[in-house]
């Protein structure tokens, strides 16, 4: 990491060298932190280049978290891609970064100011017009001829693996471990395409030994085995940790119509589906999508689709279908910035009272919000297993940021995720229709799949009596609503109760959902470092609302903050619906990025100094 | 909907199917209007399902909404009543999940031709092996007699009191120019075609449409029985796909109208060509373990 340890969150001269001191030997530190950012246009290969330098970091044993930023267009634009690599666990990315690789002038342009003092640029003088004089002077520029090297090997489309060889000399990082890392981003391509890459690599990294011998201001080495076991563990993104889940959970039918932040998931269960016997379906649209989902389910097996809000728009009626013949359900709706086609490849939490409300008539339904790659994985498993018990839709909330960033996580422990399936409906020789939708026995009766003897009932959309049969009487209309709305109170014992992080009787109190659990986490990290005591309840099983922890949390705060991911504080309405307490802060942010770490301990260092 | 009243006449009573090993009828009393094609759909359906030796429980009808869907509570088979116009997506989720069972869809003109034509045009296609009756009554009969996607130019109703403006939709032609294997057309009126022909259809193995021209008593004036004996006519034999382009022609003729089986081709179904199914369906994957550890290794 930097070999000069920095405190990063407050850099000014006001610090008295005394505490500069106590910094750098403070053991655990912030500082142990690198930050790097490759930018430049779509096509130049700097998705496939973070990884790999995300996978450098693992093998060296470090956390990481990265984050890929994107224009919805395929070449051209302005792309990039940022790895926070830590020595102690990292859930989000950062607003300040120490090393900026830029394969066009644009990246220089937009990121110059985001480097840290002392930062460095990596970028090829031959091919930019960027006057240095009029640059920052207390940055250095590391001139690495980038296509000219790659012109070597393979032309242009290799300037990015010069690049990055050229940073893990500037990081002075065993080049083993870059090897280690391209042999994971190419496994499966030939043996001469991996050994190019390395080729290319290699001249990058002994081109900055040579030229800057004496300058090799950070370090990324090899973490001792005992106190890292990173490189043992995952490395996925959201998405990839919901489709395990998904996998694990008995998923067989899966349908989806491509759209961004989940996308990814029909791919990857396309390509495993001979592996895993799954049938998956690209369907014309949406709509399409969840009635084929529903008709799968129905035939007894489980299904899921993956969509985002305009999808999921299309899908509301189908929803309601769902809730009406109670046929389960996995709807994993990744939201991205509305309305319309709003911001394609960005990220919000907009669609949360969306999720809540699509629909009409009251209906129950489970919605989790998963905020890591554990939740990700392990609710979704929890997921498959409601929906088939309850017999309802469970939306699955994710985001592009969740959905498509990486993290490493440790293995998933399989014994921890296991199928439950609601007793069988047992065939019998009657010729007499099924009341499946009893009114008289549990609140769920076993739920006959076609082909079974005995069991014939009707799913039917109309409001019907016990077999299905259309049916608009009163007294069953009444009856049929409390049969489908009473499983709710029954939901709620089914749920893991939210647990409080952070330190007891804190100062600050922030209530966050879904996704901003990881910013929020790494900020409670920074604010411990500035001695501001504050804790965090993260809320992942939205609904039903988990009244009793949220209500327990918001009166027994603080100072209360509220961080959301949105323009008008959603689940704060909730929270003010369900516990009566109007948050008195809200940080929110609706500009189509995710908070950094570091605006959240800016906002709550302004409330503590203010209040 | 105008069923308050009790029906008048029964075209086809519980009697029609008797004979049959099986009883297809449900506690529940057809509510149609008196004088409705409905009614021979009904007795047709239940026929053909005799006539093929089929048990309740290994068939599902898919049904849209529409006084076509109100089937639902009258045949006693595994049942789902979809919303309007997506009944087809449901049928091939089921096909899907168990490619076992005999699915049928009955849909009306306005659900199946009108906004659920986006997924007519693909799943004939995709030729799953399941049969498509339409209840083609040139009106929508649950919202009482607007004028639905089939009915001819300058036809009037409520919703378009100066005729229609727009051309029809023509289902056979589109089916033929869509890749469809089994393209038919029959009349509720003439329950023993009718009847022929869905069973020719469940026997396809592929999509089969099956259009009915059903008269509808109480809103549609115009296409009445009289007028579909008098425009109808009926094939003696269905063209193969070397004839495609004659059976295309049939179908763009306009004035008369060819019932029977217009078009018939042999092709594998969509469910026989997906890899996974020819394991077995999908409803018996075992889910209870599974391993996904191997995976783990993609993720590093
Ligand atoms: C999305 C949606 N829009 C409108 C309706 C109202 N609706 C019910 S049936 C129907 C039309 C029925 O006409 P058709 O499909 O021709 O069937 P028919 O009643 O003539 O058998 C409409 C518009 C609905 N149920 N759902």
């Amino acid at each position: 990491m930097r070999k000069s340890a920095k405190w990063h969150w407050k850099r000014s001269s006001s610090l008295d060298l005394c505490d500069k001191l106590k910094l750098i030997l403070g053991g655990r530190n912030l500082s142990e932190e690198l930050v790097w950012r490759i930018g430049g246009e779509a096509g130049m290969g700097i998705k496939a280049i973070g990884a790999t330098f995300a996978r450098m970091c693992t093998a060296a044993g470090y956390h990481v978290f990265d984050e890929a930023e994107y224009p919805s267009l395929i070449r051209g634009g302005h792309n990039t891609h940022q790895v926070v690599a830590s020595t102690v666990a990292v859930h989000a990315g950062r607003e300040k970064i120490d090393v900026l690789v830029a394969l066009n002038d644009e990246t220089i342009t937009r990121h110059v100011q985001e480097l840290f003092p002392k930062g460095g640029v990596v970028f090829d003088q031959a091919r930019s017009k960027i006057d240095l004089q009029t640059q920052r002077s207390d940055v250095t520029f590391y001139d690495v001829p980038f296509v000219e090297l790659a012109a070597q090997y393979g032309g242009d489309l290799m300037r990015n693996t010069v690049s990055l060889g050229a940073t893990a000399a500037l990081f002075d990082t065993d080049f083993r471990l870059l090897t280690e890392a391209l042999k994971i981003t190419f496994k499966g391509k030939s043996a001469q395409i991996l050994k190019q890459n390395a080729l290319a690599a290699q001249s990058g990294y002994e081109y900055v030994r040579r030229k800057y011998p004496q300058h090799i201001p950070w370090k990324l080495i090899r973490q001792p085995a005992e106190s890292s076991l990173t490189h043992r563990h995952l490395y996925l993104t959201g998405n990839d940790a919901l489709a395990l889940g998904a996998l694990r959970g008995g998923m067989s039918f899966y349908a989806a119509y491509p759209m961004t932040p989940t996308s990814a998931l029909l791919e990857f269960f396309a390509e495993h589906a001979p592996r895993f016997g799954l049938v998956v379906k690209h369907a014309e649209d949406e709509i399409a999508v969840i009635n084929m989902a529903l008709g799968a389910s129905y035939a007894g097996v489980r299904s899921m689709i993956a969509t985002s809000g305009g999808g999921f728009s299309l899908m509301v009626e189908a929803l309601g279908l769902a809730a009406m013949t109670e046929t389960p359900l996995v709807i994993n709706l990744g939201q991205r910035p509305g309305p319309a086609t709003g911001l394609p490849t960005w990220t919000e939490q907009g669609d949360l009272l969306f999720a809540l409300h699509a629909a009409q008539g009251d209906f129950p339904r489970f919605i989790v919000a998963p905020g890591d790659m554990n939740e990700c994985f392990f609710e979704t498993v929890r997921a498959f297993n409601l929906a088939e018990k309850y017999e309802v839709p469970v939306i699955i909330l994710t985001d592009k940021y969740i959905a498509e960033s990486h993290h490493d996580t440790p293995e998933f422990s399989l014994e921890e995720a296991a199928v439950m399936r609601p007793p069988a409906f047992v065939s019998s020789s009657s010729d007499e229709p099924y009341e499946r939708y009893s009114l008289h026995s549990a609140q769920t009766s076993t739920r006959p799949f076609p082909g079974t003897k005995g069991g014939i009932y009707v799913a039917n959309s109309d409001e019907h009596d016990e077999v299905g049969y259309s049916e608009e009487d009163a007294t069953i209309r009444t009856a049929m609503m409390q049969r489908r709305l009473g499983k709710l109170t029954a939901f709620e014992k089914e749920l893991p109760q939210p647990v409080v992080e952070g330190e007891p009787n804190a100062q600050v109190n922030i209530l966050c959902w879904g996704s901003t659990k990881g910013p929020v986490r790494d900020a409670i990290r920074l604010l411990a470092e500035k001695k501001i005591s504050a804790n965090f309840l993260n809320i992942t099983w939205m609904y039903p609302f988990p009244e009793a922890a949220v209500a327990e949390f918001v009166h027994n705060a603080h100072h209360l903050v509220l961080v959301e991911n949105n323009y008008s504080g959603q689940f704060g309405s909730l929270v003010q619906l369900h516990t009566g307490k109007k948050i008195p802060y809200r940080l929110l942010k609706y500009s189509g990025r995710q908070f950094y770490p570091e605006e959240i301990v800016r906002k709550i260092e302004e409330i503590v100094t203010h209040a | 909907m105008p069923n308050a009243q009790k029906p008048l006449t029964i075209i086809a009573p519980k009697t029609a199917v008797k004979g049959g090993k099986q009883n297809w009828n449900t506690r529940v009393f057809p509510t149609w209007c008196a004088g409705c094609g409905d009614w021979g759909v009904w007795a047709a359906l239940k026929q053909a399902l005799t006539n093929l030796g089929k048990k309740p429980e290994e068939v599902v009808i898919v049904y849209g909404v529409g006084c076509s869907g109100n089937m639902t509570s009258f045949v006693n088979t595994y049942a789902f009543h979809g919303l309007h116009g997506r009944a087809l997506p449901v049928a091939e989720g089921i096909k899907l999940a168990n490619n076992k069972l005999t699915v049928i869809v009955v849909a009306g003109d306005g659900d199946g031709y009108g906004i659920g034509v986006g997924h007519f045009i693909h799943a004939l296609r995709r030729n799953f092996d399941l049969t498509y009756i339409v209840h083609n009554n040139a009106v929508y009969g649950l919202t009482t007699g607007q004028t639905s996607p089939t009915a001819l130019k300058g036809f009037k109703s409520k919703s378009t009191p100066e005729g229609v403006i727009e051309e029809p939709v023509n289902p056979l032609a589109l089916a033929i120019a869509t890749g469809a294997t089994f393209v038919s057309r029959s009349q509720a009126a003439d329950i023993p075609h009718l009847a022929q022909t869905i069973e020719a259809g469940i026997k396809h193995n592929g999509f089969s449409l099956v259009d009915v021209f059903q008269h509808c008593a109480t809103f549609n004036k115009v296409n009445t029985v009289q007028w579909y004996r008098e425009h109808a006519y009926k094939l003696e034999k269905p063209f193969g796909p070397q004839e495609k382009t004659k059976a295309m022609g049939k179908a763009l003729e306009t004035g008369r109208y060819p019932v029977g089986v217009l078009y018939h081709e042999e092709r594998p179904a969509y469910d026989d060509e997906v890899t996974e199914l020819k394991k077995g369906p999908l409803v018996e994957r075992d889910i209870s373990n599974v391993d996904i550890t191997p995976l783990f290794d993609e993720f590093r």
